[in-house]
């Protein structure tokens, strides 16, 4: 008897079609609760792991209720000279500000969305040359101050990090930006199935429903993605 | 209990009630019908939820719960991580939405199309089953659910929100839903 209640319970709707579900032997509904057990990590320790650096210009980098930001003006206490803000009419950097890791199982691309106007992510850090390597898509890839990042997606496979993120910007007539940006990562073939980035694959077809191997993880990791 | 009594009892309540109706009868009734309801592994039943036969790290598993038959059970992120890429990752961020692919194959194994959805109302922002060859439509209900023939399947994944909560483990439960095509008025 318990089974048979077990599976009432576990087919809640199945009454409301019952004489179609026996004169037929069709199912007509199921309805089944399942378990799901998730945890919510802090930033430093999450699937997609972002994790403030060492560096001194960490501070430029909050921690908030398990979440990172950033945060240049006079309200971030962790400034010692309590700066009220960037220059007007001038390029400023930001290097060493964060690092992103991949903690999940499979590869994924990488990229910042939403970057505020006039300003944009990059993830090189060679000594003192400017950044060049963008990171994602935003405003920054017309406005190229420090010569023209590329908005590529970049891949970390699992494991992998993307260390010392920063951020740079600058112009005339800055606005002050008190907005969000989103971090993204996805597998290749999410950013594919989502339509995030633009595929342009190391084979030279056009499009990915013209490769044959398209289906092939290798194509995908390899191919050049651009936000 | 009605409704027990109703798919249970349902050829004796008939005859009982059109004879009642008509004449008035007879006093009394005991018909004695043969009733067999098997229950089954989710990976087997009439609607397949099989949770091992996609899925890595342990994010998806069958498991008895003590009923004596197996139920897919999902854990994010999975007991066995760290055999992957040596990483040991503690849960998804705040403030976060993640899609986890491929972690379990629905399948339609009885005899009619049915349309497939999830419903949550929990702790958490959002939980949403969607198909892993569609990412972007999540399945919250049945007017943009995946409709499956008999015998067709999809690959699960799930869309995780955490929104604003904090820290912790969080047991939820999400309601998987199959649904006849037009509905339940048959």
């Amino acid at each position: 008897m318990t089974k048979r209640r077990k599976f009432l319970l576990g087919m809640g709707s199945l009454a409301a079609g019952g004489a179609a579900a026996i004169g037929s032997g069709a199912f007509t509904s199921v309805s089944a609760n399942r378990d799901i057990t998730v945890s919510v990590a802090d930033d430093s320790d999450a699937l997609l792991a972002l994790k403030k650096t060492e560096s001194a210009n960490s501070d430029y980098v909050t921690k908030e209720g398990n979440v990172i930001g950033i945060d240049v003006s006079g309200s971030n206490d962790n400034l010692g000279q309590d700066p009220a803000g960037v220059n007007d009419d001038a390029t400023t950097i930001f290097r060493r500000l964060f690092d992103i890791t991949n903690q999940g199982t499979q590869g994924v691309l990488v990229w910042i969305e939403d970057q505020p106007d006039d300003w944009g992510f990059f993830a090189d850090n060679y000594g003192n040359d400017r950044p060049d390597t963008g990171l994602g898509v935003g405003s920054q890839s017309g406005n190229p101050p420090l010569g023209g990042p590329r908005d590529d997606l970049l891949y970390l496979k699992p494991g992998e990090s993307l260390t010392d993120v920063g951020f740079y910007g600058g112009g005339e007539d800055l606005s002050d930006v008190d907005g969000s940006l989103t971090i993204q990562a996805a597998t290749p073939k999410e950013v594919y199935l989502r339509n995030l980035g633009e595929y342009d694959d190391v084979d030279q077809y056009d499009s990915p429903e013209d490769d044959p191997d398209f289906d092939v993880q290798d194509d995908l990791e390899n191919a050049d993605w651009r936000a | 209990m009605k409704r027990r009594a109703f798919v249970f009892g349902l050829g004796t309540t008939a005859a009982a009630s059109a004879t009642v109706l008509g004449s008035g009868a007879f006093t009394s009734v005991s018909a004695d019908r043969s009733i067999t309801v098997e229950v089954a592994d989710d990976d087997t039943a009439l609607l397949v939820i099989d949770a091992e036969a996609e899925g890595v790290a342990g994010r998806s598993s069958l498991v008895n719960l003590g009923s004596g038959n197996k139920q897919a059970v999902f854990r994010i992120p999975g007991p066995e991580e760290d055999q992957i890429a040596g990483t040991d990752p503690e849960g998804i961020g705040k403030d976060s939405k993640y899609r986890f692919s491929n972690l379990a194959v629905l399948r339609n194994q009885g005899t009619q199309p049915v349309t497939v959805y999830s419903e949550y109302d929990g702790t958490l922002e959002q939980i949403s089953i969607f198909d892993s060859g569609d990412p972007d439509t999540l399945l919250t209900s049945q007017s943009n659910g995946v409709t499956l023939g008999t015998g067709q399947s999809f690959n699960m994944g799930l869309y995780l929100e955490s929104g604003d909560q904090g820290l912790g483990e969080y047991d939820e439960t999400l309601t998987v839903v199959a649904e006849r095509v037009g509905g339940n008025l048959d």
